[in-house]
Formats: structure tokens, C-alpha cells, sequence
């Protein structure tokens, strides 16, 4: 089984590679440190399977999934957090993640959520179906709606890191002209006046660090 | 002037100088009048001007009195105010003296300056403080949380190859990891509330209060009445805040088994933690317990104000009322 692994901390990717690579069955053939790089190194090495940290610089796990699923449909992702909120559980899984591992688990879970996701099933643990279920029992159930296309929200997210229009679309392999109409009507649909407050919706949002 | 006469009241330094005034005049006029009209029994003359002096120095004191009054009035408000309870304000009577209305009204606009300047600064330090927070959550999560992922990832690696008693050791660590793990989630999660800005108020306040029922076996209960307004983020983060410090003190301090927070955006907003603890009797001194005086600050912040209900024995209640000055 061919696996790309993701992550923006090289001390983590270390670790996934040494527990993978001495499976028998399982391989690492492609690592990144960035969403970007994911779904380029993706393209490049047409892995059975990618895991991918949520949270990482220049776009995010979950936008990486969308876009590698979209050009490689015959790969599993399996999304890797430390956050066991159950807003980026839906998020992941939304995106098309088959599973969700949580940082904290990655020693009871990571090789069977990989054997899992790889044979075609979802994959989550305990700790983040009880996540879910808790968000299902609060009144917060639904939240809100997304007004943003997974587009906007890569734009967005290159916003809020201080990217350049240029800059974002070369990331993006956008015209910049299409950035700047982007980046206009993000503020239009947001209702907001300039950087700081994208950026802090973007925050709020998950697509960002703070 | 002398220290003694620094030290007497207004109203007896001018009924002093009345006085010496009045009488001197009144002797004045008596040996006058007594070159002039001999005839005049000298003994009901000077009990005369002794009566006339008297009645008006005790005119004379009536009338003071009554017009300094303000001044008195003034001068208690300026004693008994205090920046922690904000919004005391100086008033006078319309008959009162220009002067003393000028006084009043400089004064009231200092306070209502030095009110502003202590909210503004206090405003800061919390901002301040809340970015270090953020900081250091952000790098125990970033930093140590990560290497300790990787932790565990190489122990499983390794336990893969190892024999079985070793294999068992290994296992033994990698649980002493990921509860380290879990404490720094939950102290990343308490110095930023993350939840806050993901899910706003509400959600945030009953999860905070679920783990905290979960964590310490308190029976803990969380409700809302009303709709919520539209508060700012600072007001939210101080209800947030203050829930959290009152929490912590239940654990901490009260021996309680249960706890109640409401939140009421019914009429004023207003956040109420009562437990059914110890309770304690509030210090005379008025020093306030550790931990209490850091919630005010917050409250004052916002232009909240924050009270405490607590007898020994009959637990406590700590209520924070928002837009209250």
C-alpha cells in the first residue's frame, strides 16, 4: 500500500514514517509539509492512501483532501488532528475523509485506521464518535451554514497567512486577476472591511492557526 | 496659617471671625453710645449688647451652617468614593454656592476621567494577558504536544520488534504519554478558549461546564433564559473567564457537590455560579480572596460588577452583572 503522509512538523512525520514504513503491507512514498505540497506530491506519486494533518500552513488538510480526492478518486484519506472538536470532525468528513485519528491516539489507532480506510471503510475512534454525539445532544447541532466555496476558503485561508495576491496565485495556479475578484467577494459576502477581519474569520473558522 | 487653625472646620473658623466681629462692633457702639447718652443704666445696657451679640452669633451659625452643608456633603463623597466600585458621583443642592458646584462638577468629571483610565487599563492588561495565554497554549499545543505524538509513534514502531516484556514497558510509557497529552489539551484549552470562538458563548460555557462536571465529579448544571443580545468579545470572554475562575475556586476551595451557572439575558445579562459548599465569611478588611479581585478587575473591564454571596455553610454565590455602571 502506497501512503503519503502530511504534516507541517517534521518531528511527527518522522514518527509516521518509522511506524509505517516497518509494516510489511504499508509504504511511505511521498511526505509533506503543507497542504500544497500534499496534493502536488500527490498528483506526482499516486498514493493508495493519504494521511493528512488537519491543521497545516498554505491550505489545510481537509482543503488538501477536497482537491487531491477531485483529481485522484481512487485515494482514501484518512485525516490526522489533534483537535478532537467535532466541528473539524464534521469538516473532515465532509471534505471526503474516510477517518478521523486524533493526535492522541496515534499508537492504539493509526495502523487499524489505515488498514481500515484502505479497505473501502469508515474509521472512527471512540473518542470522536463521542465528540459527535455530544455536538448531535447540544443545541448547536447544525451550525451555521458555510457561505464560502471550498475555493473562496483556499483564498481566504492564503489571506489570513499574509500571502499576496501573486503570491496566492501561484500557490493556487490562479490568474491574479482571479484572486482579486475572489478576494472581493469574500469581503462582500463576509460583510467585512479589510484583512483583520477575514483573518479572524478565518481563525474562527479553523482555517487558520491563530 | 497655624496647624491649629488648619485643623478646625470651616464653619468655625468664620463663626470664629463673625464673633470677634460682631462683639468688637458691639463695644464699639456701646462706648459710643455712652458718651453720648449718659442716662442710660450702664448694667441693662451691656446685658443688652451681650443678648444682641449672642442671638446674632447664633444667627450668624444657623446661616453658615446651612450654607456650608455642601461642602460637608462634597467632602464625604470624596472620602467614601472608590475606583473598584465605580460610578460614585458627587451631587449638590441648587441653593448651594457657585463655588461649590464648580468643585462638584471638576470633581465629578476627575472621577468620571479616572474611571475611563482604570477601565481603558485594565481593558489592556486583559488584552495583554490574554495574548501571552494564547501564546503559550499555542506553543504547548504546537510544540510539545507534536513531539510527544511523535513519541508515541516511535514507542509503537519500536514495541513492534521488541520482546514481549520489554513490549509491555513500552506500553507502560506510551499511556504515561498520552496522559501527559491530555493534561496540556486541557491546559492549552483553558488558557485559550478556542471553543469561544469556534462556537460562541453559549456552546462554549455548557461544554466548559460538562468537562468540568466530568473532571471533578461535582454535579454541575449549566442553563440559559432568555435570548443572547449582542455582547463583544470582551464581554464574552470575561463571562467565560469569570465562569472559569468561579469553577476552579467550587474545586478548589468549597467542598461542594454541586454547582449551578446560569446565564439570564433576561433584562440586564447576568451570570450567577452557586454552589452548595462551605462558604466562607467575607474578610473584614475587605482583602478580597485569591482569585476574586482578578474576576473584578475583568468585571470592570466590560463595565460589569461583580458580587459575592458566601456564609460559612451556606456555600456560595458569585454573580456578575453585566452593563451594571
Amino acid at each position: 500500500m502506497k501512503i503519503l503522509i502530511a504534516d507541517d512538523h517534521g518531528i511527527v512525520r518522522g514518527g509516521l514514517r518509522l511506524l509505517i514504513d516497518r509494516q510489511p503491507d504499508m509504504e511511505v512514498v511521498a511526505e509533506a509539509e503543507d497542504g500544497v505540497e500534499a496534493f502536488e506530491k500527490a498528483l506526482a506519486a499516486r498514493p493508495d492512501l493519504c494521511v493528512l494533518d488537519v491543521s497545516m500552513p498554505r491550505m489545510t488538510g481537509l482543503q488538501a483532501a477536497r482537491q487531491i480526492l477531485a483529481h485522484l478518486p481512487g485515494t482514501n484519506v484518512l485525516a490526522l488532528s489533534m483537535h478532537d472538536d467535532e466541528r473539524y470532525v464534521f469538516d473532515a468528513l465532509k471534505a471526503g475523509a474516510s477517518g478521523y485519528v486524533l493526535k492522541r491516539e496515534v499508537d492504539q489507532a493509526l495502523l487499524s485506521a489505515i488498514r481500515a480506510v484502505h479497505r473501502g471503510e469508515a474509521f472512527l475512534t471512540n473518542a470522536v464518535e463521542r465528540s459527535l454525539v455530544r455536538d448531535w445532544m447540544s443545541d448547536g447541532a447544525t451550525g451555521p451554514d458555510e457561505p464560502l466555496s471550498p475555493r473562496e476558503q483556499e483564498v481566504l485561508k492564503l489571506i489570513a497567512e499574509a500571502h499576496t495576491n501573486k503570491q496566492i496565485a501561484e500557490i493556487l495556479h490562479l490568474a491574479e486577476k482571479t484572486v482579486e475578484s475572489h478576494r472581493a467577494n469574500l469581503l462582500r459576502k463576509l460583510g467585512m472591511r479589510d484583512r483583520v477581519e477575514l483573518v479572524r474569520y478565518a481563525i474562527r473558522r479553523g482555517l487558520t492557526e491563530a | 496659617m497655624s496647624p491649629l487653625m488648619r485643623a478646625r472646620t470651616l464653619l468655625t473658623q468664620v463663626l470664629a471671625v463673625n464673633t470677634l466681629l460682631v462683639a468688637v462692633t458691639a463695644f464699639v457702639a456701646a462706648v459710643v453710645a455712652r458718651d453720648r447718652l449718659r442716662d442710660a443704666t450702664s448694667n441693662e445696657g451691656l446685658l443688652l449688647i451681650v443678648l444682641a451679640v449672642f442671638s446674632a452669633v447664633l444667627l450668624n451659625s444657623i446661616l453658615l451652617r446651612r450654607r456650608l452643608e455642601p461642602i460637608e456633603r462634597l467632602v464625604e463623597t470624596m472620602s467614601e468614593v472608590d475606583l473598584a466600585s465605580p460610578g460614585t458621583r458627587a451631587s449638590v443642592a441648587r441653593r448651594a454656592a457657585r463655588e461649590v458646584k464648580r468643585l462638584a462638577g471638576d470633581f465629578n468629571r476627575m472621577m468620571a476621567r479616572l474611571e475611563e483610565q482604570r477601565r481603558d487599563a485594565g481593558r489592556a492588561v486583559l488584552r495583554a494577558q490574554e495574548q501571552e495565554r494564547g501564546r503559550i497554549a499555542q506553543d504547548l499545543h504546537d510544540e510539545v504536544n507534536q513531539a510527544l505524538t511523535a513519541i508515541l509513534l516511535r514507542l509503537s514502531a519500536t514495541i513492534s520488534e521488541a520482546p514481549p516484556r520489554l513490549a509491555d514497558e513500552l506500553r507502560e510509557t506510551q499511556a504515561l504519554a498520552t496522559r501527559a497529552m491530555d493534561e496540556l489539551l486541557h491546559l492549552a484549552r483553558q488558557l485559550r478558549p478556542t471553543a469561544l470562538d469556534d462556537h460562541g458563548l453559549v456552546p462554549a460555557l455548557a461544554s466548559q461546564v460538562a468537562d468540568f462536571g466530568d473532571r471533578t465529579g461535582i454535579r454541575a448544571r449549566f442553563e440559559r433564559f432568555g435570548a443572547i443580545p449582542k455582547l463583544s468579545d470582551e464581554e464574552q470572554l470575561v463571562i467565560y473567564r469569570v465562569t472559569q475562575e468561579s469553577l476552579s475556586n467550587v474545586a478548589q476551595h468549597s467542598e461542594a457537590t454541586a454547582v449551578d451557572v446560569e446565564l439570564s439575558f433576561v433584562g440586564r445579562t447576568v451570570l450567577r455560579i452557586r454552589d452548595d459548599g462551605s462558604g466562607f465569611r467575607a474578610s473584614r478588611n475587605g482583602r478580597p480572596r485569591l482569585g476574586v479581585s482578578g474576576m473584578r478587575e475583568r468585571a470592570l473591564a466590560v463595565g460589569g460588577n461583580l458580587t459575592i454571596f458566601s456564609e460559612p455553610g451556606e456555600g456560595t454565590t458569585i454573580e456578575l452583572v453585566m452593563g451594571a455602571t
